[in-house]
């Protein structure tokens, strides 16, 4: 019993990051339309800041975080009028291609300023643990599935009951129409990779203090939060959600009870599985217009 | 300890190049050493790359002013060329080991990583140039190997006996037989976990539980569960997961001896991992060059270090410093700057002065020159005292 | 207040809409016919800037881009569907809300710093928006989806988005389609107050009796150029107008 319970929480408080992973990637891709493959070194960027405020610069653990919270919105302001402006009226292809070369770019930034050693970011419970039905679960993975939590409530709150939440769900559902109507597009598009910049770094600074920072600590995540989206077909948020608590349960139980060796492949697996199964979630259809 | 990068670098799949015979001179040490002695390291300065560090030049470079300021190697004067030689790309290594060989060194040193090693072995075979290899020693290049030859030279002891020592310490003073082995589930946690489990056999002992996490990890509750109820655990594991690992021990209330790699070392070294997740914790090194090692010399050569460079010489350091002095050694046992004399130096020689990582330098049969394994206790403050220190038999070269 | 020049649509290598130049004076209800295939809907894409086009547009004589739908909402165009183009997922009042020409807080910024601004802001928005959809009756429907409006409610709901933009010109693609006599006279009825309220539109129908009861002049296109354009009575008169209509008799009975 002590173990399924510690294996539950383990797996709730994966998938707590997950999920806010995916919902970044989500945030742009419905705005936007672009599968931001850059977007987990954005995590790394995200955690390496927090380091950077924490130590160099000295903060307090949580208004250390704050910062690089609000410099990553920075980030991904810079990042949509130095990358994404330019190439809007491209294929997307073309955009998913940039994206990849702007993941080359900020990880070769980041080595340049803080090189290639990993770092530690300290977390604001340390290494307590509270006992929930004999199982020892760290404080650390309460906080992030309370933190993640509130986050996903406040995403959802801006995508429903928000003028701007409204103009991403007109563009997510038909772009070409919203234009028309009169959607910012251009700004909708800016707050989109701000916001999404800003869960990427809430993501990294949320699970860092569990292991530590280096150059590839975003990538495995965004490939495995990639797969949670697609599970949960890649359009509405709840949905999102609950692929990304869905692989981090299966990896935890699964990788607990059945195929230990095996539990970093599910995610891939998964993925492989829902894209053979119904690629359409990840296909935008063009429509003609009577 | 092994620096992270070169520790991912090393774990890159393995790609054997195929053996073919072994060329260069084999004539007799008509060279008489008269100008000066040309060493060249390859390996990286900071800045060449993202991930480079001076950690091997500066080692190098201590030795070599020390070996100026005793007289030179033979009386000559020498100096210490360099091409930098990225771990992180094997793909590069051949071209980069070339541009060493254009130089025209005496002997060449370094190649930080045992796969960049592999990529270079046909050229190394053709160079005719002895290459001593501060890499770590893997299967596949000690002589006889795959990527072996006749003009490499290995400094490290065996990877292997890493494993071995991990067993021995295990067994015989922990005294313990439920010994639960994790890792990480790629080739360096794959290949040491089967290594373990067959020097546990050696033993007649199995494995209490085997459990293996992504290189990513930052969750390893279900090897955490796994482990309960173990004597000893052994783990051979990148830093990261392995400082997650410790950590959950110590939540989850464990307190089982846990026997580390090098990555124990790194883990510390960079804070992942303080306090009292270490209070149980071990790790098997080829070299400890810090003030926790029980020699004489390597105390001196840290003492020497800090006073140079201002920082504690990590064991990459103490393995280039250690290079050169076996160079010296092997270069004035043959009298002569004959590649070829040389490398039947190399092959007799036996070098115990000044050096941080072994009792003595002496190649066996598989050109590996060290045989000793040391193993580290940790403080909870995070430094280590070397606490034993095993000496394995010699190898034959592999058939 | 519309004035178009020489507009020409090609798919492919065929001309679906050719050299077209129109004007539309302010305050005009300008009706587009022309039998099945001839460039009326294409036309209007065009204006809209949903296709790409040729030639060359001006809206209260400021030119217009063609080929950019937002620069085509920018300059006062609005559209109608035939096939309404509304967002299912999003309520009505939502829908209308899109088109809101007050412009202010609707980013990030009004989503979560400046909420109170933008809660001040957004209750006037919705005032207005309210007031559309009373125009076309649909104020009961407020809060439902979209989706679960009938064809012609969408429709109408369309025609509630377009006007809460306060636009400078309407386009309308064939409004009455699928409508009953009664539904079609309420049409009429609504699109008549629309105009008297002082909005330019052009609507493209085939009702004829509709049409010619709401418009002063019509435009006649056939295989994407236009043939005759002038009063109803007249239009009907011409010649080529009366054989164009003829191999398709069927079609503009219907
Ligand atoms: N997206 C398109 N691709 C290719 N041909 C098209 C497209 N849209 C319309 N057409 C063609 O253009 C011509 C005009 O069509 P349309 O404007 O819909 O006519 P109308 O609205 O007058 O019935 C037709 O021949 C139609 O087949
Ligand atoms: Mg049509």
């Amino acid at each position: 019993m002590d173990k399924f319970v510690a294996l539950t929480a383990s797996g709730i408080a994966y998938g707590a990051v997950l999920a806010v992973v995916a919902l970044g990637f989500l945030v742009l891709y419905k705005a936007t339309g672009v599968v931001n493959f850059a977007h987990g070194d954005l995590v790394t960027l995200g955690a390496y800041l927090a380091v950077w405020t924490t130590t160099s610069l000295g903060l307090p653990t949580v208004p250390g975080y704050l910062a690089a919270i609000a410099l990553m919105g920075l980030v991904g302001v810079a990042i949509e009028r130095v990358a994404y402006a330019p190439l809007r009226s491209r294929p997307p292809m073309v955009v998913v291609i940039a994206t990849l070369a702007a993941a080359i770019v900020i990880r070769g930034i980041i080595a340049v300023w803080q090189g290639s050693e990993p770092k530690t970011l300290a977390g604001p419970v340390g290494n307590r643990v509270v006992h929930i039905a004999g199982a020892a679960i760290a404080e650390q993975r309460l906080l992030i599935t309370g933190v993640a939590a509130v986050a996903v409530l406040a995403l959802l709150f801006v995508f429903q009951r928000t003028p701007y939440g409204r103009q991403v769900r007109a563009l997510a559902a038909d772009p070409e129409m919203a234009r028309l109507t009169g959607v910012r597009t251009r700004l909708v598009a800016m707050g989109a990779f701000a916001l999404s910049a800003m869960l990427a770094a809430l993501a990294g600074i949320l699970i860092a203090p569990l292991g530590a920072v280096d150059l590839n600590f975003g990538f495995g995540l965004m490939v495995t939060a990639f797969a949670a989206a697609v599970l949960g077909g890649f359009g509405s948020l709840g949905g999102v959600v609950l692929g990304a608590l869905v692989i981090g349960l299966i990896q935890q139980l699964f990788g607990g009870y059945v195929l230990p060796d095996y539990a970093a492949t599910f995610p891939a697996i998964v993925l492989f599985l829902v894209i053979a199964v119904r690629p359409e979630g990840l296909l935008n259809l063009t429509r003609s217009r009577l | 300890m092994r620096t992270y990068r070169t520790l991912l670098a090393g774990s890159v799949a393995l790609m054997a190049v195929a053996a073919c015979g072994s060329g260069g001179a084999g004539g007799s040490s008509s060279h008489a050493i008269s100008g000066p002695i040309k060493l060249v390291g390859l390996w990286e300065v900071k800045g060449e790359s993202p991930a480079a560090i001076d950690d091997y030049q500066n080692g190098a470079a201590l030795a070599i002013e020390q070996i100026t300021a005793a007289g030179g190697i033979a009386g000559k004067p020498v100096t210490l060329d360099r091409v930098p030689l990225s771990p992180s790309d094997p793909q590069k290594a051949t071209s980069q080991f070339l541009q060493g060989v254009d130089k025209k060194p005496t002997m060449i040193l370094g190649i930080p990583a045992a796969t960049s090693v592999l990529a270079a072995k046909t050229q190394i075979d053709r160079a005719g140039i002895p290459l001593l290899a501060t890499s770590s020693t893997t299967t596949p290049i000690r002589f006889g190997g795959p990527g072996g030859s006749k003009w490499l030279w290995l400094l490290q002891s065996y990877d292997g006996y890493k494993d071995q020592a991990a067993v021995k310490y295990a067994t015989e003073t922990l005294k313990a037989s439920k010994i639960g082995l994790t890792g990480t589930s790629e080739s360096y946690g794959t290949t040491n976990i089967a290594d373990l489990t067959t020097a546990l056999q050696a033993k007649s002992l199995k494995p209490f539980a085997v459990s293996k996490y992504a290189p990513n990890a930052t969750d390893v509750t279900p090897t955490v569960l796994a482990m309960k109820g173990a004597d000893a655990v052994i783990t051979f594991a990148y830093p990261v997961p392995l400082a997650v690992q410790l950590r959950q021990f110590t939540q989850n209330g464990l307190n089982i001896p846990t026997i580390g790699s090098s990555s124990t070392n790194i883990a510390v070294q960079y804070k992942m991992v303080s306090g009292d997740p270490l209070k149980n914790v071990y790790s098997v090194v080829s070299c400890d060059p810090t003030q926790g090692s029980q020699r004489q010399l390597a105390k001196d050569f840290g003492t020497a270090y800090q006073q140079k460079y201002g920082t504690v010489p990590t064991d990459l350091a103490a393995d280039a410093y250690d290079a050169v002095w076996v160079a010296k050694a092997a270069i004035e046992k043959a009298g002569s700057t004959d590649p070829a004399a040389i490398n039947k130096a190399m092959a007799e020689v036996t070098v115990t002065d000044k050096v941080v990582c072994s009792d003595g330098y002496h190649a066996d049969g598989a050109h590996v020159l060290s045989h000793d394994v040391s193993v580290d206790k940790f403080a909870t403050a995070g430094t280590t005292q070397e606490i034993q220190k095993y000496t394995f038999p010699v190898q034959d070269a592999v058939k | 207040m519309l004035k178009a020049e020489q507009i020409t649509v090609t798919f492919g290598g065929v001309r679906a809409v050719s050299d077209v130049s129109l004007a539309v004076p302010a305050g005009e209800l300008l009706g587009l016919v022309g039998p099945n295939g001839s460039g009326k809907t294409t036309f209007l894409n065009a204006v809209c800037g949903i296709v790409p086009a040729r030639g060359s547009l001006t809206v209260a004589d400021r030119p217009v881009r063609l080929g950019r739908p937002n620069a085509a909402c920018r300059a006062g165009i609005a559209r109608v569907f035939q096939a309404p183009q509304t967002y299912g997922e999003l309520s009505c009042l939502d829908n209308v809300l899109l088109s809101t020409s007050d412009r202010r807080l609707l980013g990030l910024t009004g989503a979560w710093p400046a909420r109170p601004a933008m809660w001040k802001r957004e209750r006037a928005r919705w005032a207005f928006a309210m007031s559309a959809l009373e125009t076309v009756g649909l104020e009961s429907c407020a809060l439902e989806p979209a989706s679960l409006l009938s064809y012609g409610q969408q429709r109408l709901l369309e025609l509630a988005r377009a006007l809460a933009g306060s636009p400078s010109i309407l386009l309308l693609d064939e409004p009455s389609a699928g409508l009953n006599d009664a539904e079609t006279a309420a049409l009429a009825a609504l699109l008549g107050a629309v105009r008297a309220a002082g909005n330019t539109l052009v609507v493209v129908d085939h009702k004829i009796d509709f049409l010619d009861a709401l418009c002063d002049r019509l435009v006649v296109l056939e295989l994407g150029r236009v043939i005759a354009s002038g009063p109803p009575d007249q239009v009907w008169r011409d010649d080529r107008v009366i054989s164009a209509y003829l191999g398709v008799a069927s079609d503009a009975e219907h």
